[in-house]
This record gives structure tokens, C-alpha cells and sequence, in this order.
């Protein structure tokens, strides 16, 4: 009797929070956590990404694996590094950038399909971590797959990740989590977007002496998604 | 049965269970219809649709558990305090109004009710509903799965290239890419059957509770395996089927099988075969078992040969 009347009671503390629901009509899957920048997004595909020190050469919007990328060609400076054996004239890079254009939209498993799309071999596949600050100051670490790509004319050295405003990782279960922390405190989605950065280097040359280069400009990229497409909603900022 | 003298408050007893089936019923009605509409609809995410096998599993998990209600009664009243803990928690899940918690509340809440009125001997009486209900809650976690899919989304395009390439169709398989005759087809993620097999092992469940069948081990193993098998190889056929359709331009015939009826009808026959394995498999099992299986006995697992038997 007193248990059944407990767990009655429990139940009915429950109730008050429906009742609201049953008088609006509006329930926890009608109004669903929502990401807040979806229109700088889904203008991020179309425009692309502008990079403070870096001069643009072109922008482009291509179809890939099912989904439309922004591809954009910058000539960026060589990152001040003291190794005497990189290159010392600036040096063209593309950017290839995926962003989220709808609540719903998950990042996928981006990565398969880059290689195949443009015929090109992959291999030396491993990790790269950096670390970028937001512009709250905050420093956000990302973790991302780091490896060669050639076919008979070029090689690469790419850079892959999802950004997202606290971090970064080419795994897409990271985002999940940090998704999860972000619709339980703020009530928000975590916005994000899939990066491809591709480095030109000698023709099959060794992935490791482009790391550090690979590190800075990760980083470059990373820092400017975050001051301009990722804006973080934490209550922290300003 | 008890004098009714013994008894004291049969009618507070019943309606405070009427109460607590009420509420359960206000908190819970608006949510399942809206799982059932996205189910019928596809109005829903991804996901979700992976879970459609509720639409059979929800009623089935509500029939089981009230044709239990006399023994439900006859239980002796146990509390088990993590019912509490259970109970409260679902209840501040269901507080937190995000979709996902939300959906997990009901299972949580539901097995709170249970240890907290019943103990462990509720538990397991109503266990098999409740782990109908549990596999039947929508989760992220084919979302989460979708990482580990991609050794099986190429295993698919191999063979379905392969087939193709038997039926003499110009076909290169690239990674997770089909390229038939010029068309490109990717067996995506969602394609990697992920689907089918909630759906076949659920199904499979429910057959061998329904038969009986999983008292013995080896029946159950067995069939398990199968429904495996089945179920990857019908997943297999299928995207064989798409390739092909999309490869000849027959797109009426692609959207049918990919997102019209015509994937419905498929997976409904796919997880008709199981009935039929079960079957094979109890028929295998009772003719080729060393010992002939006796009603009485709880399991068929083969007993050695070298023990020595007497027939009676």
C-alpha cells in the first residue's frame, strides 16, 4: 500500500512537468535543442572561409560523396618554423570545408570518400594534435588524421577533422559527446564542421618533415573557424 | 485465497493501481504515439528508424505483461531500493525534456515500478516485456555505430561487385563505391544493414520466447548465428538489387526498393525466412541429436557419447 502510494506519488511529480506540454502542445520533440549559427554555416558552404594572412585564389562549391563541400585555394606564408629544410617560398594550399547546414546533420564518416572522388591513392594514415585558442581565450585541442594522398601528378599532405567551438577530432563520436554536454547544459546543438586541409609536398615525399607545418596551419584554420563560424555560446564569453 | 476479512482496502489497493497505469499512460501516451507516427511516417531521424520494430514489440510487450496480471498479483510484495532509484531517475530524465532522455525515461521508469513493487521476482516475471520495451526505446546508438560500419559497407560492395560482375555488367568497386556503368553508387553507412539486423535479432527474440525455444542453449546459439547469416546476406541481395537498378537507369525500381514499400515488403519476407530457420533448426536438432530430446529435460545440448546410457 505505502509503496504503491510512493510510486504513485513519484509519478504524479512527473505529471507536473507534462501538464504544461498537454496546455502549449509543444513537446521535447517538437522543439528540439537547435544550433544557433546555421545561417553563417550554411553561407560558409557557399563563400567559404576567409584566413586572415592567407590570399585567396579561388572558391568553389563541389559535390562529393553526397554531400557539397566549399574547396578553396590560398597561397599561405610559411609558418615561421626553425627547421632549415622546409620550403622557404609561400606555398599553395587547399581547404576544403563541410559545413553542418541543418539541425539534424551529423558528421559522417567525411574521410572515405575524398580519396576515391578525385582517383587518388591514400596512405600513411595517423594522428596530428594542435592546439588552437578561442577567441575567449580558451585553448581547444584537436586531434585529427593526418596523411598522404598522390596520384601520377601530385602528392599531398592532408589534415583531417571536425571543429567544433570546444575542440576538434577526426573521430566522430568526439563531436557526439561534446554534443551531448552541450544540449544538456545550454540547450543547444554543437555546431561543427568537416575540414580537409591539403598540403602540396614533393612528390611522395615523407608525411613526417611536413608535420610541424601541418600542426601550424591546422591551427591557423581551427582558430579562425572558432572567432568566425564557431562562436562559442558558453555563458563564459562575453 | 484469503478471507476477505484479510484483506484490508482491496478497492484502495485497486484504485491506487488504476492511478499509477493512469499516470503512466498521461506521461507516456504522447510520446509513443509520436514514436508510432514517425515509425508509420518515416517522419523521423535516421535513428529512430532503426527502432521501427516497436510498432510490433510495444503491443506485444503490453499484451505479455497484462496476460501476467494474476501472477503479477500472486507475487509476494519484495521492494528492492534501487526500484526508488530507478524510478526517481527516470522521472528526472523525463524532467530534463530532451528528446533522447526522454525516450530513455520510459524503460527506466517502467523497471523502477517493477523492483520497487515486486523485487527481483517481478523482475523475472515481467522481464521479457520489459526487454521488449528496452530494445524498442529510440537511441543515438546507431549513430555511434555507424564508425565501426565501414569494414561491412566494403565487404558489401566487394560482393555486390562480384555479382554483378557474374551477370556480365561493367563494374569496379572503389572502397565503399560502386561504379556501374559509369553510375556511382555508395553503400553508405545506413545501408551496412544495421537496420535489418536490430529488426532480425528482435524478431528473433520474439520467436524463440514465442517457441519456447530458448531453454535449450544450442537451439538458441544456433539460431542466433543464423539470423546473422540471414539477415547480412538478404542486406547483401538487396544492395546487389539497388546497384544494378541504379547501374541500368531504372530508377522507378530504385526508388522502390531503396526508400518506397518495396524495402518493406523486402525486409518483411527477409524476416519471414526466420520462422523458417527456427523450424529447420528444431527439426535438425531433433534428428540428428545423439539423444533423443525428453519433455522433461531443460536443455538439448548433445549429451557425450562415451557416457554410457541404458535405454528404457
Amino acid at each position: 500500500m505505502v509503496r504503491l502510494l510512493a510510486a504513485v506519488f513519484v509519478l504524479a511529480i512527473a505529471l507536473t512537468q507534462a501538464l504544461p506540454h498537454y496546455l502549449t502542445g509543444e513537446w521535447a520533440w517538437t522543439h528540439p535543442p537547435q544550433v544557433k549559427q546555421l545561417e553563417q554555416l550554411q553561407a560558409l558552404q557557399k563563400q567559404g572561409l576567409t584566413m586572415p594572412d592567407w590570399q585567396p585564389l579561388s572558391q568553389e562549391t563541389m559535390r562529393l560523396g553526397g554531400h557539397r563541400w566549399s574547396v578553396q585555394q590560398f597561397v599561405a606564408p610559411t609558418p615561421h618554423l626553425p627547421a632549415p629544410q622546409l620550403p622557404t617560398t609561400d606555398m599553395t594550399v587547399v581547404l576544403m570545408l563541410r559545413p553542418q547546414l541543418e539541425n539534424t546533420d551529423q558528421p559522417q564518416i567525411d574521410w572515405v570518400n575524398i580519396g576515391s572522388e578525385f582517383g587518388w591513392r591514400a596512405d600513411a594514415d595517423r594522428w596530428i594534435e594542435f592546439s588552437a585558442p578561442s577567441p575567449a581565450g580558451h585553448s581547444t585541442l584537436v586531434q585529427a588524421r593526418f596523411l598522404r594522398y598522390w596520384d601520377h601528378s601530385q602528392t599531398y599532405a592532408a589534415v583531417q577533422w571536425y571543429a567544433w567551438s570546444n575542440g576538434g577530432s577526426a573521430n566522430a563520436s568526439r563531436w557526439f559527446w561534446a554534443d551531448q554536454v552541450s544540449q544538456w547544459r545550454d540547450r543547444q546543438r554543437m555546431p561543427w564542421v568537416a575540414v580537409n586541409l591539403l598540403i602540396p609536398i614533393e612528390p611522395l615525399g615523407e608525411l613526417d618533415a611536413t608535420r610541424a607545418i601541418a600542426q601550424s596551419l591546422g591551427q591557423t584554420v581551427q582558430s579562425t573557424l572558432l572567432a568566425t563560424m564557431l562562436p562559442s555560446s558558453n555563458r563564459l564569453s562575453p | 485465497m484469503l478471507p476477505p476479512s484479510i484483506r484490508p482496502l482491496p478497492l484502495g489497493q485497486n484504485l491506487l493501481s488504476a492511478m499509477m497505469l493512469g499516470l503512466l499512460g498521461v506521461l507516456y501516451a504522447p510520446l509513443l504515439l509520436h514514436w508510432a507516427d514517425g515509425w508509420l511516417t518515416k517522419s523521423i531521424s535516421i535513428e529512430h528508424e532503426y527502432y521501427s520494430h516497436g510498432l510490433i514489440g510495444l503491443p506485444l510487450a503490453a499484451y505479455l505483461a497484462w496476460s501476467d496480471r494474476d501472477r503479477w498479483r500472486q507475487l509476494p510484495n519484495q521492494t528492492h531500493v534501487l526500484g526508488m532509484i530507478c524510478l526517481v531517475a527516470g522521472v528526472v530524465l523525463y524532467g530534463v525534456q530532451l528528446p533522447d532522455a526522454l525516450n530513455l525515461s520510459l524503460p527506466l521508469v517502467l523497471l523502477g515500478l517493477i523492483l520497487w513493487l515486486k523485487g527481483t521476482s517481478g523482475v523475472r516475471l515481467l522481464g521479457f516485456p520489459l526487454l521488449l520495451v528496452a530494445l524498442a526505446t529510440p537511441t543515438p546508438l546507431p549513430y555511434l555505430l555507424t564508425a565501426y560500419t565501414l569494414p561491412l559497407q566494403r565487404l558489401i560492395a566487394l560482393v555486390a561487385g562480384l555479382i554483378l560482375m557474374q551477370f556480365g555488367m561493367d563494374v569496379r568497386v572503389e572502397q565503399i563505391y560502386l561504379f556501374v556503368n559509369g553510375q556511382i553508387v555508395e553503400i553508405a553507412p545506413y545501408c551496412a544493414g544495421l537496420k535489418m539486423l536490430f529488426a532480425s535479432f528482435y524478431m528473433g527474440l520474439i520467436l524463440l520466447y514465442w517457441t519456447g525455444a530458448w531453454a535449450s542453449r544450442l537451439k538458441t546459439t544456433t539460431f542466433l548465428i543464423g539470423v546473422l547469416l540471414v539477415s547480412t546476406t538478404a542486406n547483401i541481395i538487396r544492395n546487389t538489387l539497388l546497384s544494378y537498378f541504379h547501374g541500368t537507369g531504372r530508377s522507378q525500381a530504385f526508388d522502390w526498393l531503396h526508400e518506397g514499400w518495396g524495402g518493406d515488403l523486402y525486409s518483411a519476407c527477409a524476416l519471414g525466412l526466420l520462422v523458417f530457420l527456427l523450424r529447420g533448426i528444431e527439426w535438425a536438432i531433433a534428428t540428428w541429436s545423439p539423444v533423443p530430446a525428453s519433455p522433461s529435460s531443460m536443455s538439448d545440448t548433445p549429451v557425450p557419447s562415451s557416457t554410457p546410457r541404458s535405454p528404457r
